[in-house]
């Protein structure tokens, strides 16, 4: 292809890009050329450098902090950053505030994952399932998926929240009951393309049953989709769980969570509002980064996708 | 498509009956009536007791009681809250106009920024300016809420002196300064009121105005792109207009259909996100109500509002489908 040295038209050297890559293909693996093509999309590796960073930070909190997470101190209250020995300063009972951002993210970044992988593989089950079957069983699967869709969320988790909310598992089990129904939406639509392939009428003929054909031939195919809403949906469950946690009914109080550190930072803007910033600011590069992992996993998987 | 529309409607009104019975049978649950009774007051008798589970209906089955609450809302009447001995409906009713106040001042601000925003930064694709906004999009769909007003209500309500202040509670103050005096809102001429409401509305309005643009500029410049890469757009190019043209008459008319529906469908979204903005302001609006119903064990109150919120979901939900189908003639009605 002859180079075309016009900078009006950039698309002109992507198409030669893309060339490139088809001459090559076939020294690469499907998983290295994901991973070649996610590499290539800045903010996403980016973003993967910061998730790193944040659960490290969450792992090693022990050993990045000599400080107890809920030993309270009244005589070090309100200390201001930048203090010997508490270098983010101390909150209203004299808990170290870096020490509870720390183990904070643990509360925070487990209700993400455990809440996004269970909703995403829960919803995928679902949506296959009613794919694949058709007829009564999926016109009843989509009716209560638009009954989710019908309903305002933010009350009713507020209602489900403020009774069974206070240990963790409990708001992961809140939120996924609310996060599945939009990934069922999704991979049915999928399936329903699916299961006309060639590949699915073959195995029905070896002789496959309907699980194996749903579990062993439907459910990888939806897999690429299945990690892109579950990367996305982290960010979404990190956000409702500090919403829930900020209006005083996620995670019970006395566990530190980014959410929980707001909220009880929310009371003393007139004494100490230098404590307001940390938490929500790795609320906030949390979300950031796990959406820009998804957008850079959906690029890579399939550029043509919409979620 | 008159049957169609008919159709749509009754299968949403099966799903508002579905909604109501699967949040009456949940709020139901939640908490035992009488142990609360006892609680308020330790000296009660149990013939009072007994009355009051026969006043309220609380000796017969869950799904009995469901059909007398579905029975007594069909004829507008949605039951009396605990909290303030009022009917639920009016109570309702005095609030909404506070959140509509709000919330209307922010949906038209957001329409006004990101659209032109959106608009130009799908024209002008990745430019600086498209770039700039991209990523002020992406961090501006990644932010908490609480947390961006938060730290509004710290740069303007609690950092500058105090006649520079900016006010973070209530929708009025309950005294301002006429003249160096310190009289009651209510006797303060017309001029103050007004200003005084504006400075009420400065943190909200930012706050919520600004974490939501993220969403509309990037879905108006996607829209955007999608419809200059249809054929009639180079065709219209093709025959010589001026890119003016092209753009403002055959593009963006095209391109505000879907910009059109999601507007609609974001409403009922904002009435439940005021849940949180009006408990943050203190505004006395009907998301704060709702809370506060929740908080205090006040069902029949938050079993009314979770109605109306449903409600304005699967009714704008509806009128997006329709208005998509009536913009776009390509679509049939089925």
């Amino acid at each position: 292809m002859t180079k075309i040295n016009n900078k009006n038209k950039p698309f002109s050297i992507e198409i030669e890009k893309d060339l490139s890559e088809i001459g090559s293909a076939q020294e690469y693996t499907y998983f290295q050329m994901i991973t070649k093509r996610f590499f290539r999309h800045k903010l996403a590796v980016v973003g993967l450098v910061i998730i790193m960073i944040l659960i490290l930070l969450s792992l090693l909190a022990p050993y990045l902090s000599h400080y107890d997470p809920g030993k309270t101190n009244l005589l070090k209250r309100f200390f201001p950053i930048l203090t010997e020995g508490h270098f983010l300063g101390t909150d209203d009972v004299g808990r170290d505030e870096w020490t509870r951002l720390l183990y904070g993210g643990r509360v925070s970044l487990s209700i993400g994952f455990i809440g996004a992988i269970t909703s995403a593989l829960f919803g995928g089950l679902i949506g296959s399932i009613s794919g694949y079957y058709g007829g009564t069983l999926d016109s009843i699967i989509m009716r209560i998926v638009e009954i989710f869709f019908s309903i305002p969320i933010l009350p009713i988790l507020v209602v489900l929240a403020r009774y069974f909310g206070g240990s963790m598992w409990n708001i992961i089990i809140i939120l996924v009951i609310f996060g599945w129904a939009g990934t069922a939406r999704l991979i049915r639509g999928m399936v329903l393309s699916i299961k006309e392939c060639e590949f699915i009428e073959a195995s029905r003929a070896i002789g496959c049953s309907n699980a194996r054909i749903i579990l062993r031939h439907i459910f990888p195919n939806t897999l690429a989709i299945l990690l892109v809403t579950m990367t996305l949906g982290i960010g979404s469950m990190i956000l409702y769980e500090s919403t829930l946690s900020f209006l005083g009914i996620g995670v019970d109080p006395t566990t530190p969570t980014w959410g929980n550190m707001l909220s009880n930072a929310q009371n003393f803007l007139w004494n100490a509002p230098h404590l307001v910033i940390w938490p929500g600011l790795f609320i906030f590069l949390a979300i950031l980064s796990f959406n820009f992992v998804g957008d850079g996993l959906r690029d890579a998987l399939d550029p043509k996708l919409k979620i | 498509m008159w049957q169609y529309i008919v159709r749509q409607l009754l299968q949403r009104i099966l799903i508002l009956f579905i909604i109501s019975f699967l949040a009456f049978i949940l709020l139901g649950q939640m908490d035992d009536p009488v142990q609360l009774l006892k609680t308020i007051n330790p000296m009660i008798t149990q013939t009072q007791i007994n009355a009051y589970i026969k006043q309220q209906g609380l000796d017969k089955p869950i799904y009995l009681r469901y059909f007398y609450w579905l029975r007594n809302a069909l004829h507008g009447d949605f039951g009396t809250s605990r909290q303030y001995y009022t009917p639920t409906f009016k109570l309702l009713m005095q609030r909404i106009p506070n959140t509509i106040y709000l919330q209307a001042i922010i949906l038209i601000i957001i329409i006004l920024v990101a659209l032109p925003i959106g608009i130009y930064s799908a024209v002008h694709q990745y430019s600086k300016f498209d770039y700039i906004f991209t990523f002020l999009a992406f961090a501006g769909a990644a932010i908490p809420y609480f947390w961006f007003a938060l730290l509004l209500i710290i740069l303007f309500g609690v950092l500058p002196p105090p006649g520079l202040r900016l006010p973070f509670t209530g929708m009025i103050s309950d005294t301002v300064v006429v003249n160096g005096n310190i009289v009651p809102y209510q006797s303060a001429p017309l001029f103050t009121k007004f200003v005084d409401r504006l400075k009420h509305l400065v943190l909200p309005v930012l706050s919520g105005s600004i974490v939501s643009l993220a969403g509309l500029i990037r879905y108006s410049r996607s829209a955007l792109l999608e419809v200059i890469r249809q054929d009639y757009v180079r065709t219209a190019r093709a025959k010589g207009l001026p890119e003016r043209k092209v753009i403002y008459t055959h593009a963006l008319r095209n391109a505000m259909i879907p910009i059109a529906t999601i507007l609609i469908q974001s409403i009922p979204g904002l009435f439940a996100g005021a849940l949180i903005m009006e408990q943050i302001f203190g505004w006395p609006g009907m998301g704060k109500l709702t809370f506060d119903a929740v908080m205090n064990n006040d069902y029949t109150l938050a079993m009314t509002s979770i109605m109306f919120l449903s409600f304005l979901t699967v009714i704008f939900t509806l009128i997006a489908d329709i208005s998509y189908a009536f913009l776009d003639p390509r679509i049939a009605y089925r």
